[in-house]
């Protein structure tokens, strides 16, 4: 519905991506696309053993192999760089460092011990099969309970020591007296598997080295190239003036491309060492193996209630497997996270939170889509046991201890004042939208017929963005947003955003905002992204939910700094007042005297060709670099309702219907709101039923490949039915995020209504996931446990 | 995942086909089809020939006929083809029902009904097939054609009783006459999956009795199973609930499946003696409909 032609009012349209034609088209350039004069390839080798010592090894016939340029080997690799570290003055936290390519000791099948350069991937693939590699296994860790076990090898040695990368407790209120009043305890433990990012396009860059100039240019599918650089430059000893990252088009993140890795460290330096191109894209085989994985985790919850279901208090326990080797962020953020928000919308006067993060012989831990997820999972699923306990309904028990609007500002029991927040609301919304007692009766008339239905609830606040309090408490820093903002010559409008948009539309959300802050038109309006030697700085890029306020921030500030400047100018040309004037389609004019008029390009051609002839006295710079501090942040919230029916003699779970209540404010584009939503659901439901990362427990990895790694597809997942609330809030910027709430809630709707299933035939809860046919019948009690 | 280097033909015609498999000099051999499962293994360098014969352009291969109670599939006819064949959907029921679990309609369009059946993936469904009907493969060599029956066919896991220098040219079943039935069903993680467990059942009546049960299970094995102490518990009788369960369950305890991932071995037992119950049932309800 959008034109070129300037109409106030796109903000809160559905209005159509800037972003497809080139996706849609086939005409973007990801990584595969990208063609260097006289680009090599490379292909990395890598560990078929989980744990090992490197005893020898022999790349003189991969040497051989006509078309081969460079063979590294760990060796090769660490004479020219720099062991990735990503330690920081975190009390407790062993972090260790580690080569871009093993030479010592191997930790993971996967992990890279040779890199071949060649001149196409298919010779780099030949010649790395003739390098013969001699590994003395080791036993390796393939759990946190193996890896805390006295006497469990210590994967990193004393780096690591008893393999524990960091362990902390903080007490928060009066936790005994909390106990010491309980009517119930109830008790809650889950056991998550590990899932994966999986974008479509999968890691990868090329890097160009010009021999002349010294400079390196890394064209990379990142989603911070700022990040990416200044991580990357100490490492690969390039002065961080003569470096350049970007990124064009980004075929998803989900969170995994937030990090710097090896293989970008081993390309950027094969091409300085080289001199010249070489590109790496990650084949999913390899993205399976050796990308990473996330949600590993086990928690068990013990709550201090009342009778009538009222928490008092709430002890936790987490131990996460973090894989072998850290990534950006440091894990102890993950555990901060989970800490921070567990209490969720809920009032929680004493709260008791420890956790251990244990090494394993396992691809890195990494951030996937709401990484803190597993808070709401445990937190929602404990509710509903409370309310068994207590004998009253999933609804009640939410209604009683939920922090509604009248209650707030509040502080969180983990010290985050929480304000504007409409969990409450929404779940309210939530239970008018459904049938209680219809639910029950379709329930037991399934029954009759020898069918089993499930429902369940559940609810959530989004820290997308957070707060400065929020982030403070979960030891992250909460940095400002910068935006430049440049009228061009001839009116039209060029913003250059740090973000790095790899599937949330921001060159269409961020068009919207310019174009009615700015009064020019849709089309008249270009974001560039992806370049540090264009964009402003900033540690984040997209990641975090941030952009929707954040980066609308800047934008908007920004283009008030420019429409201001403008109008000034226009104010002594047209003489009339500022307050008087109005910009539309890129013409500035009077109110109610539409023949007075100038049109914007005008104002700009002057200010750029000829700034001395200018009304004096006025700001001719038509480019503004705006920094918007979050007006204190805040958070999304949502509520979800999930209706399934179990197959008792397949085990399979179908989910008939999935509604979501989100309120994330105003939204700038409600198509690309419910994009998100219905994204991020399809893969919380696939992480719970089909998704896993799986080890044996030798080590080896046993889904590697799309027809073992179970991505959701369309008939595996329902309609999904949206509502919105729009919580008005007094601030600029009232939009908040919603990229990762429908990944962090959907599991918890979803699992409730799986326990509420096995209840109704008298079957204990789920404490394992995924929930395979197999395990569910299992719980059924159909089958025998193996 | 780039294959390795390889040789390539091409041949227009059999006889030129079976000459380049067989050549002195061929190395390791591979026939090249529909690629719905050969050049992903490629890909992974997990099958690494020095020759791949291209069979895609011997029309001779792609056409399905039936003649005097015998239906002849060519093996390049593709997937998607037999499934929208009026010929197949008469003379072999239990084909057309299996088809449309293969894959999606993309990988359909290309693989082909002899590519799948020389692959003998024991979890896919035209081998199955081909086990439950006792199907005959026909086979061409340079010493000439010979038929294997199917029971000889399938030797285990993605091994079958072909000759490194045969080619499977068709698949030939007897036309199912009146008073036949069947049915096709399987239990997969997703739509499209490869089969968790997979039943194919073919019932002929005489009367309300039946006169031929054949039970043919995927999934459970290295090879496709056929059940036969079933379809001998079924045999003379008349299909109720509580014969039905007799031969599920005769079926089930000669079954030793192996678990992975996917499904544990006490999930493919039972859910094989679900999807029997399931399959005969209907098969002989189509049965007795078809009288």
């Amino acid at each position: 519905m959008a034109g070129g032609s300037a109409i106030s009012g796109l903000v809160g349209a559905s209005v159509h991506r800037k972003e497809d034609r080139t996706i849609l088209t086939g005409t973007g350039r990801y990584i595969d696309d990208v063609q260097e004069r006289g680009m090599l390839h490379c292909h990395f080798l890598r560990s078929t053993v989980a744990h090992g010592r490197i005893v020898s090894i022999d790349a003189s016939a991969a040497r051989e192999v006509e078309g081969v340029v460079r063979v590294f080997t760990g060796a090769d690799m660490s004479a020219i760089t720099e062991d990735l570290s990503f330690a920081q003055p975190i009390p407790g936290l062993h972090s260790p460092s580690y080569p871009a390519i093993a030479h010592d000791v191997v930790r993971f099948v996967g992990e890279p011990v040779a890199m071949v350069v060649a001149e196409s991937r298919y010779i780099a693939e030949d010649a790395a099969g003739l390098i013969e590699i001699d590994i003395d296994p080791l036993e390796p860790v393939m759990s946190t309970t193996a890896g805390l076990a006295d006497g469990a090898p210590e994967i990193f040695g004393d780096v690591v020591p008893g393999n524990v990368v960091h362990t902390d407790e903080q007490l928060f209120g009066d936790i005994e007296a909390a106990f010491s009043q309980a009517d119930h305890i109830v008790e809650q433990s889950l056991d998550q598997h590990r899932w994966a990012c999986n974008p479509m396009e999968t890691r990868g860059g090329v890097a160009t080295y010009e021999t002349g100039s010294g400079q390196l240019t890394y064209e990379a599918s990142t989603q911070t190239t700022h990040t990416l650089r200044f991580l990357l430059a100490g490492w690969i000893r390039q002065p961080i003036h003569q470096f350049r990252v970007t990124a064009n088009n980004i075929g998803g993140g989900f969170g995994l491309k937030f990090s710097a890795y090896r293989e970008d460290v081993a390309v950027c330096a094969a091409a300085k060492a080289i001199g010249g191109s070489v590109k790496w894209v990650e084949d999913r085989n390899e993205h399976l193996v050796a990308a990473g994985a996330a949600r590993e985790e086990q928690l068990t919850l013990t709550a201090a209630v009342k009778a009538d279901g009222t928490l008092l208090g709430l002890r936790v326990t987490m131990k996460l497997d973090a894989g072998a080797y850290p990534i950006n962020p440091p894990s102890t953020v993950y555990a901060g996270l989970v800490r921070t928000t567990l209490p969720g919308p809920y009032k929680l006067p004493a709260y008791h939170f420890q956790h251990h993060i244990v090494a394993t012989n396992k691809a890195s831990y990494i951030s996937l889509r709401g990484p803190w997820a597993v808070e709401t999972l445990v937190r929602e699923r404990l509710m509903d046991k409370i309310a068994e306990t207590c004998g009253i309904s999933p609804v009640e028990v939410r209604n009683r201890n939920l922090i509604t609007l009248d209650d707030q500002p509040t502080k969180m029991i983990t010290n985050v004042t929480l304000e504007n927040v409409t969990a409450a609301e929404t779940f309210q919304k939530l239970v008018e939208m459904v049938d209680l007692d219809e639910i029950k009766r379709e329930q037991e008339d399934a029954r009759r017929e020898g069918r089993l239905l499930g429902f369940g609830v559940g609810t959530f606040i989004e820290p997308a963005p957070g707060t400065q309090e929020f982030w403070a408490a979960v030891g992250f820093p909460f940095g400002s947003e910068p935006c430049r903002i440049r009228i061009e010559i001839d009116g039209k409008v060029t913003a250059f955003t740090p973000q790095t948009p790899h599937g949330q539309s921001h060159e269409t959300t961020l068009s919207q905002l310019i174009a009615d802050e700015l009064g020019v038109g849709f089309d008249d309006i270009r974001i560039v992204y992806g370049d540090t030697d264009a964009t402003p700085f900033s540690m984040l890029g997209t990641g975090g939910s941030r952009a929707a306020t954040m980066a609308s921030g800047a934008v908007v500030y920004g283009s008030r700094e420019l429409r201001k400047r403008v109008l000034e100018i226009a104010s002594h040309i047209l003489e009339a007042s500022v307050e008087d004037l109005q910009i539309a389609d890129g013409v500035v004019s009077v109110k109610g005297a539409p023949g007075a008029s100038v049109p914007m390009a005008q104002i700009a051609m002057g200010c750029w060709l000829a700034p001395e002839q200018m009304p004096p006295g006025t700001n001719t710079e038509m480019e503004f670099v705006a920094n918007y501090d979050g007006e204190g942040g805040g958070f999304s919230q949502a509520s979800h309702a999930c209706w399934i029916e179990v197959d008792q003699d397949t085990g399979k779970i179908a989910i008939k219907r999935f509604l979501v209540v989100e309120d994330c404010g105003k939204m700038i584009n409600p198509a690309v709101v419910e994009g998100q939503v219905i994204g991020g659901i399809a893969m919380g439901v696939g992480g719970m039923l089909l998704e896993h990362s799986a080890y044996s427990d030798d080590g080896q990895y046993l889904t590697a490949t799309f027809m073992d790694y179970l991505m959701p597809s369309a008939p595996e997942l329902p309609e999904i039915e949206i509502e919105h609330l729009e919580f008005e809030s007094d601030k600029v910027v009232g939009s908040r995020g919603v990229g990762e709430g429908g990944t962090v809630l959907a599991p918890a709707a979803l699992l409730n209504a799986i326990d509420d299933a096995l209840a109704q035939v008298g079957r204990p809860r789920v404490t394992e996931t995924p929930i395979t046919p197999t395990r569910m019948l299992e719980l059924l009690g159909v089958i025998e446990k193996e | 995942m780039k294959p390795p280097v390889f040789e390539y033909v091409s041949p227009a015609t059999l006889d030129d086909a079976i000459a380049a498999l067989s050549a002195p000099d061929a190395g390791d051999v591979k026939v090249l089809a529909g690629g719905q499962s050969f050049v992903p293994l490629l890909s992974l360098r997990l099958a690494q020939p020095s020759l791949v014969v291209d069979i895609n352009r011997i029309d001779e291969l792609a056409s399905i006929t039936e003649e005097a109670g015998v239906l002849t599939i060519g093996s390049l006819v593709r997937q998607r083809q037999a499934e929208h064949s009026d010929v197949v959907k008469k003379a072999c029921p239990l084909m057309a029902e299996a088809l449309p679990f293969i894959g999606h309609t993309a990988i359909r369009n290309r693989g082909t009904i002899g590519g799948s059946i020389a692959h003998a993936d024991p979890a896919a469904e035209l081998p199955t097939v081909a086990a439950c009907l006792d199907a005959e493969l026909v086979a061409r060599g340079p010493g000439g054609e010979r038929t294997i029956p199917a029971a000889e066919f399938f030797t285990g896991f993605f091994t079958t009783a072909l000759a490194e220098d045969e080619i499977l040219t068709a698949v030939r079943v007897r036309s199912a006459g009146p008073g036949t039935g069947a049915a096709y069903e399987e239990v997969a993680r997703r739509h499209g999956d490869f089969a968790m467990v997979g039943v194919g059942a073919q019932v002929r009546l005489d009367g309300d009795v039946v006169a031929e049960a054949r039970i043919a299970l995927s999934g459970v094995d290295i090879a496709p199973v056929r059940a036969s102490r079933a379809e001998a518990a079924l045999a003379g009788r008349t299909v109720d609930d509580s014969i039905l369960e007799e031969a599920a369950q005769a079926a089930v305890a000669d079954l030793s499946p192996s678990s992975d991932l996917h499904g544990s071995a006490a999930y493919r037992k039972h859910v094989a003696g679900v999807l029997i119950r399931k399959t005969v049932a209907t098969a002989a309800a189509r049965a007795r409909e078809n009288r």
